[in-house]
């Protein structure tokens, strides 16, 4: 597996992938760091603010983004006709392992860079609130197990097309209907398992005075279930993406 | 006679529709062996089941010796190159860079690379993007990849598509010489017969997913003689003795004096001839038609008929 891991790296010369990995959260990170106003009471309460809107941010972003990484990883192999040397050279569990390991690299990248954002962000921008260290480990899980999920949907629609359009076209609509179910009751959203960063966060707004224009957030429990839930689904698309790669014929 | 590649009742069928009907194939250790047949006879579907690359509805595959199957088929596949239908080639790398992922996956030192290209001639070219090259090119570096590790197999489908006719000869030369060279068996399908009859030893005809012909060119030409022209002076009196003899001719549309004989065999012939002579007939020519390998393969595969 090291072997075909490696062979995966040398495939991703040129392409740049390193350099997507790199925007995004950097993207992510501008976008809501920006929403907030630098005055004293909304810095008191920028962690939670800023825990708030990252899932928001991430449901409407990263179904895109992962429909993107998935495609490039297989469409690479469609656009060289490689399979007829590949499945020669090297078994298919091999190549499908060596491409799911890098995959998740990506992903664990892009998480981590995120994740580390946050941090960087309230650095940058002085926030006073006590820095929820807890509440980051469990971000960093969810968003984890929700992106590998649509990773692994994106790579097995990308399997049963032959080409990137069908899990682009899904990406950006599961990306708006994600992002609707945000604003729907609770009980819609866990039918949407693509927009299940929304649910699976932890802070909420607790109040907000129109008059003085001011928000204020409160957390909710964990949602451990959904997280398993959401763990299992991972575990799912990646088998019937392997059992795709063992049945196909070149 | 060792043989390299064995096939023992090669079944595939693709929704019912049969591709590939009872195939018993051999391909003895050296020889170039050309695997012809029309469009659709069910040639790539062969050989990518040899590969590895289609599972068979039935029968199995014997190569190098050893019955293939999940546990051994990497290890074997790794001692033969390929090269099916259209090139493989990772378009956003150099032609260097793609066959170090290749030279790796088949645990072989990257000194090879510098080899190959030089065979193929994109030595010069190494360093450009694969995406960038023609289809020729791209051609040549499929052989290239093919062609890395020294492969004690090689399986190629229509190497020569997309080359020049220097390319081409290049290529025959290349493949003709592979045996000798490095003591390679080469299996090798093409629909450029011409260029087949210059290169294979050995035959396999393939037609609607049956093998209807195996065995040297020799044995091929022999089955499938072409008619006898005898020239002779009195035209009349040899087509009455050759009547009487049980052989219908005519003469020849734009040769009067020339007697058109279907194929028979030399004893045959050689009493004919005689008979003809001892009756005065005068026979002053006498010519066999050799067929072409194009002419052989359209005459076996247009009528359907199996070449024992």
């Amino acid at each position: 597996m090291a072997g075909a891991f490696c062979v995966e790296l040398q495939k991703a010369h040129r392409r740049h992938d390193l350099l997507f990995c790199l925007l995004v959260p950097l993207i992510v990170m501008l976008w809501t760091g920006s929403l907030l106003s630098p005055g004293p009471d909304e810095l008191a309460n920028a962690y939670s603010a800023l825990f708030y809107s990252i899932p928001v941010a991430n449901v409407l972003i990263f179904p895109i983004v992962m429909a993107v990484l998935a495609s490039r990883l297989w469409d690479m192999e469609v656009k060289g006709s490689t399979w007829k040397l590949l499945y020669t050279l090297q078994s298919r569990r091999s190549l499908f392992l060596g491409k799911a390991l890098f995959g998740i690299m990506e992903v664990l990248l892009v998480t981590f860079l995120e994740m580390g954002g946050v941090f960087l962000t309230g650095k940058i921008y002085g926030y006073t609130e006590a820095f929820p260290i807890s509440q980051l480990f469990y971000l960093t899980g969810c968003t984890l197990a929700v992106e590998l999920m649509l990773f692994f949907g994106a790579f097995l629609l990308m399997l049963l097309a032959g080409n990137p359009l069908l899990a682009l076209c899904a990406g950006i609509i599961a990306s708006l209907t994600g992002l609707f179910s945000a604003f729907m009751p609770k009980v819609v959203s866990y039918f949407v398992p693509w927009g299940y960063f929304v649910p699976l966060g932890t802070y909420e707004v607790a109040n907000w005075d129109q008059a003085a224009h001011t928000v204020t957030y409160g957390t909710r429990p964990y949602n451990w279930g959904l997280l398993v839930f959401t763990v299992v689904l991972v575990m799912l698309l990646f088998y019937a993406a392997w059992r795709r790669v063992q049945k196909q014929e070149v | 006679m060792i043989s390299v590649i064995e096939t023992h009742d090669l079944c595939k069928s693709y929704n019912g529709r049969i591709v590939v009907e009872h195939l018993n194939l051999s391909v003895p250790q050296g020889c170039v062996y050309g695997f012809l047949g029309p469009n659709g006879a069910g040639k790539s579907t062969s050989m990518k089941i040899l590969l590895g690359l289609v599972h068979p509805t039935s029968g199995s595959v014997k190569l190098l010796g050893q019955t293939m199957n999940e546990e051994n088929r990497i290890a074997l596949l790794r001692k033969t190159g390929s090269l099916i239908e259209s090139p493989s080639g990772y378009l956003h790398l150099t032609a260097r860079e793609n066959l170090k992922i290749i030279a790796d996956l088949k645990d072989i030192d990257h000194k090879d690379i510098d080899r190959v290209l030089e065979i193929v001639h994109l030595t010069a070219d190494a360093n450009r993007k694969v995406g960038q090259y023609s289809l020729g090119m791209k051609q040549r570096l499929g052989i290239a990849m093919a062609l890395l590790g020294n492969p004690r197999l090689l399986i190629l489908d229509e190497p020569t598509n997309g080359l020049d006719p220097a390319g081409i000869q290049e290529m025959r030369g290349l493949i003709a010489s592979m045996p000798e060279s490095t003591g390679a068996t080469v299996l090798i399908s093409s629909h450029l017969l011409g260029e087949m009859e210059q290169m294979v030893t050995q035959l396999g005809i393939l037609d609607h997913g049956k093998m209807i012909f195996e065995g040297s060119l020799q044995e091929l030409r022999k089955h499938s003689r072409g008619g006898i022209q005898i020239r002779v002076l009195d035209v009349k009196k040899g087509i009455d003795i050759l009547n009487r003899q049980g052989i219908l001719t005519q003469p020849m549309t734009h040769h009067l004096d020339i007697l058109q004989l279907p194929s028979i065999s030399d004893e045959k012939l050689a009493e004919l001839v005689r008979t003809l002579s001892e009756n005065n007939v005068g026979v002053v020519g006498l010519t066999s038609e050799t067929k072409s390998l194009e002419e052989i393969f359209l005459s076996l595969t247009q009528n359907g008929r199996e070449v024992a």
